[in-house]
């Protein structure tokens, strides 16, 4: 039976402190308070060695490493959490994008802007129904 | 049977009280960071394209979230000319300084929603310009 949402572990790798403050506030406001946040990929996947989390909210543009990036290091050999799962929380609306995410392993993506549907409805789905990393709903 | 746990309504309307709220209590700081991007592309030296369009980039998926519709089209577009590099950036500056100048107005008069006659004048501009650029490059 999967976790209880509210206390789902989340780790939230964003550059922005806008975006970190409104998901967290938005997370908080639906129950979720295990939130943790990483403002780039390097500092996320270190964070993954000694915090094992849930799920991921990740962006895609950011540096040193882009999301994209992140992700595929997440799924690599020497993750620390290979299946963890991935959401993309992005602007980028393009098809193309949406697939080259998936094909580097992001279980779900969500386009900006900000709704409680959307990243709510996201991380539910994140959580019962995990992808592969081609995109293929597991269960 | 497996259960799937799911949000509820009051959850999510919660959830969606606290992105209003936030979006209006950080109103001020969201224009702060339109001049930012303004300022980055006009100091001397200019600031590098990839760095702006960064910037561009946030603003484009913060804007309808702050109520700022037009920040997020505008941007969007932006991105596109920022992206290029050596020549076919600096072929790409009227364009983006049409973009830029047009920030700049939203920000100055907090042009919210679709902007009304304002938001149209600015749209239709940039269009124009966006046209006469890629009539300009077009290839063939």
């Amino acid at each position: 039976m999967a976790a209880p949402l509210n206390s789902l572990r989340i780790l939230l790798v964003d550059d922005t402190p806008f975006v970190i403050s409104l998901v967290r506030g938005l997370l908080a406001a639906a129950g979720v308070n295990r939130v943790t946040a990483a403002r780039n990929g390097i500092e996320a996947l270190h964070l993954l060695e000694t915090a094992p989390q849930d799920v991921a909210f990740v962006d895609w543009e950011m540096e040193p490493i882009n999301g994209i990036e992140f992700v595929k290091a997440v799924r690599g050999p020497a993750s620390p959490a290979p299946r963890l799962p991935l959401i993309m929380l992005t602007a980028h609306a393009a098809t193309c994008r949406v697939l080259e995410a998936r094909a580097a392993g992001v279980n779900e993506y969500l386009i900006k802007p900000f709704t409680a549907s959307g990243v709510l409805g996201r991380l539910a789905a994140a959580v019962n129904q995990p992808r592969g990393p081609a995109g293929k709903r597991l269960h | 049977m497996t259960h799937s746990p799911q949000f509820s309504e009051a959850q999510r309307q919660a959830a969606d009280a606290f992105i209003a709220g936030f979006a209006e209590q950080h109103a001020d700081e969201f224009i702060e960071s339109i001049g930012r991007l303004h300022q980055a592309w006009s100091a001397e030296p200019p600031g590098e394209a990839a760095a702006c369009r960064l910037l561009a980039h946030d603003l484009a998926g913060l804007g309808d979230t702050f109520g700022f519709p037009l920040v997020t089209s505008l941007c969007r577009s932006l991105c596109r000319f920022l992206k290029l590099r050596g020549d076919a950036l600096a072929g790409a500056q009227g364009v983006i300084a049409v973009h830029m100048d047009a920030l700049r107005l939203i920000a100055a008069n907090r042009v919210r929603g679709d902007g009304g006659q304002v938001g149209r004048e600015i749209t239709e501009e940039l269009a124009r310009a966006v046209l006469k650029f890629d009539l300009e490059h077009a290839e063939g």
